[in-house]
């Protein structure tokens, strides 16, 4: 669950969120849309803890992230256009890093097998594609068990096949009762991953979108009538 | 201050450090190089040698210590690895004290090192006790691993940080390279014994005080 | 308070003829230093102790605009607002002149004192330290971009270089005991003023205070107008 009180961020004299509320259930798949410079990337710093907000609280599982940052930690997975991964230790190593780092102890090997990736664990990180990093940093994400998952433009920089490998991951994610917070340009991606979404601009909801519904929409449209 | 999470960063730090070796390779050579240069430099027969030398063997640490350390902080900033440790909940400080405990591993691997190559070149004869001298030198390079680790931080995110670097860590680190190097000359030309050395304690404090300011001002660097 | 600059002139020009007069006073009228003082026959002291009623104004405007610089980057820490972040790195730009005026001075007075412009006395040191940590604080701030992560990290730096002088002074009353001694220790201390003295001392270090206050108010002006002119060019986005 992912509770989200009339956020703002303010930089020097610039507004990047302007008083956000959100509600996200348990087990909710949702979507964070809008051109670029809405507001998507502060907000995600923000739920991801390494931003501080300037007014208004958020609560993760009802944790709020600004009393105890720590615990509100352990309750996210991030998986990022970065993967976050040192290039110069083998796929277990750098698992086996983070999951120190989380004081768990996951069965790296099924965690490695589940991102398809169990043949190449004692590999260099460096000579892995961007598709198997990215692969890799889901694993990273969901090593300590957390119940949100952001995903943070995901898959930019992907090519097809990746993504497809990379949305199944997902979506079975997804059926396992994670939450999912996605940001994305991709209209497509977010029908295929998202319940709900909304579309962020200037530091503002401007509305809601049920993703599911059978209406044609076009992302091109809405971020139009923004002007 | 969670000791577990330390080790873990600074296990993986040299573990990163052993696949690639190009900052203690850096920093072995550049030690090196400098050694010679400064052997060249002076009359291996002239008297002054005995007292110069002390100080050249310390300002070699520094500069080759200054090569380590504008990489630790800066490379998992380049590759965006600093926000995947922020992502994890180990805190700010934790990350801190791991990364000047791995740069003082690598100034003592050097200082192992170079400290016999240093007597060997020069045929210096330490009139003290030669574990004295070597602790002195280890005194010197926590203070300069304390300070210069806090700084690296500190200019990650200006523009030609190594430069900017040199200019804040060596004036902070003044009143440590001052006491170091009396402290030297009193072990190795007077023979006097470490403990006795009243230079040496004052260093250990500034070292303390710095570190204390540094835990204390490190949230504020990580934030955004 | 507009900047007025008829109002400047006229300050600066009365500050220049009270500086100048107090200065003439100084050199020309103020007696030697009193013969039981001196060190030998034709101690250059004698009317050498004159760089005294400069290089000690320098010496305290110095630390005043350390304080400030300390002050603004706790405060900025504290509250965040940019206002203060301005007031420190002013103060630091400002200080920074008056600190090359006390080395300046500082050399001079040793050079006449004890033969050497250089000699790692406690205050030469401290204020060599003082000089590296404000050229450190404003390379810093020219090599980050980010108004506020510029803000955020020379105020770090600032606080962590204030806590930096009176050890730097400690450590270096220790090496100089340690130093080939150029001088004899017991000759620095002090002396007395006469009534005349005294008055040309404080006429001169509140024309210091004026000017030093008066360069800040200037530079921190200087320093808000910039800000908002580069809001303007980023279009305010």
């Amino acid at each position: 669950m992912i509770q989200v009180e009339k956020l703002s961020k303010r930089f020097n004299n610039f507004t990047a969120l302007d008083g956000i509320s959100l509600h996200i259930k348990q087990g909710e798949s949702f979507a964070l849309l809008g051109p670029n410079g809405a507001g998507k990337t502060t907000l995600v710093g923000i739920l991801s803890t390494l931003l501080k907000p300037s007014s208004g609280r958020v609560l993760i599982d009802s944790v709020d992230i600004a009393e105890e940052p720590e615990e509100a930690k352990r309750r996210i997975g991030v998986v990022s256009h970065n993967p976050y991964l040192y290039d110069e230790l083998t796929a277990k190593e750098n698992l086996e890093f983070f999951a120190e780092l989380y004081d768990s102890e996951p069965d790296i090997n099924s965690l490695l097998a589940q991102v398809n990736l169990d043949h190449r664990a004692r590999d260099m990180v460096g000579t892995f594609s961007r598709g198997m990093k990215q692969r890799l940093s889901i694993a990273r994400a969901i090593l300590h068990d957390p119940s949100i998952l952001i995903l943070d433009e995901p898959t930019s920089g992907l090519d097809i096949t990746s993504r497809k490998a990379f949305y199944s991951l997902i979506k079975n994610l997804k059926s396992r009762g994670k939450t999912i917070l996605l940001t994305t340009h991709y209209l497509d991606e977010a029908r295929l991953l998202c319940d709900r979404g909304v579309v962020l601009n200037r530091g503002k909801v401007v509305r809601d979108i049920d993703l599911q519904a059978s209406e044609a929409l076009e992302l091109e449209d809405i971020f139009e009538g923004l002007g | 201050m969670n000791f577990k999470h330390i080790l873990s960063v600074v296990k993986k730090d040299l573990r990163v450090e052993s696949r690639g070796k190009e900052t203690v390779n850096f920093m072995f050579l550049f030690t090196f190089i400098s050694l010679l240069m400064f052997n060249f430099a002076t009359d291996p027969f002239s008297p002054v040698l005995n007292d110069v030398a002390p100080g050249f063997l310390w300002f070699v640490f520094i500069f080759a210590g200054m090569l380590g350390l504008s990489r630790a902080f800066l490379k998992e900033k380049e590759t965006g690895t600093l926000q995947g440790l922020s992502l994890a909940p180990i805190s700010n400080d934790d990350i801190l004290y791991a990364k000047i405990i791995y740069n003082l591993i690598l100034m003592l691997g050097i200082q192992i090192i170079a400290f016999p190559l240093f007597i060997v070149l020069f045929n210096y004869n330490i009139a003290g006790s030669t574990l004295d001298a070597f602790l002195v030198l280890t005194i010197g390079n926590v203070g300069f691993v304390v300070v210069g680790s806090f700084m690296s931080a500190l200019v990650m995110s200006a523009r030609s940080r190594e430069l900017v670097l040199q200019i804040i860590v060596l004036p902070l680190l003044l009143p440590v390279i001052i006491l170091i190097i009396i402290s030297l000359r009193k072990v190795m030309i007077d023979a006097i014994p470490l403990l006795s050395i009243g230079e040496i304690k004052l260093a250990a404090s500034y070292v303390v005080i710095m570190a204390v300011l540094a835990s204390l001002l490190f949230d504020y660097i990580m934030e955004e | 308070m507009k900047f007025q600059r008829k109002q400047a002139v006229i300050l600066l020009a009365v500050l220049w003829a009270v500086v100048l007069y107090a200065m003439y006073q100084v050199l020309f009228s103020l007696g030697p230093l009193s013969e039981e003082l001196l060190r030998f026959e034709g101690d250059p002291m004698r009317h050498g102790y004159k760089i005294f009623f400069f290089s000690m104004q320098a010496a305290a405007i110095t630390y005043i605009a350390f304080a400030v610089v300390l002050v603004g980057s706790v405060v900025y820490l504290r509250t965040k607002n940019l206002k203060w972040d301005t007031i420190a790195s002013s103060s630091a730009k400002v200080g920074i002149v008056f600190t090359t005026i006390l080395l300046v001075n500082g050399a001079i007075f040793s050079n006449v004192g004890w033969g050497a412009y250089w000699n790692w006395d406690p205050r030469q040191t401290t204020s060599l330290f003082l000089w590296f940590i404000l050229a450190a604080y404003l390379s810093l701030r020219t090599a980050v971009d980010n108004i506020e992560t510029r803000a955020r990290l020379s105020a770090v730096l600032g606080i962590f270089g204030f806590v930096g002088v009176p050890l730097t002074h400690i450590s270096s009353t220790i090496w100089v005991s340690n130093h080939p001694q150029l001088y004899n220790t017991a000759q620095s201390s002090g002396f007395s003023l006469d009534k005349s003295g005294l008055t040309l001392f404080m006429i001169l270090m509140t024309s210091f205070l004026i000017l030093y206050i008066y360069m800040l108010w200037l530079t921190y002006k200087i320093e808000t107008q910039n800000q908002i002119y580069q809001n303007i060019l980023r279009g305010e986005q």
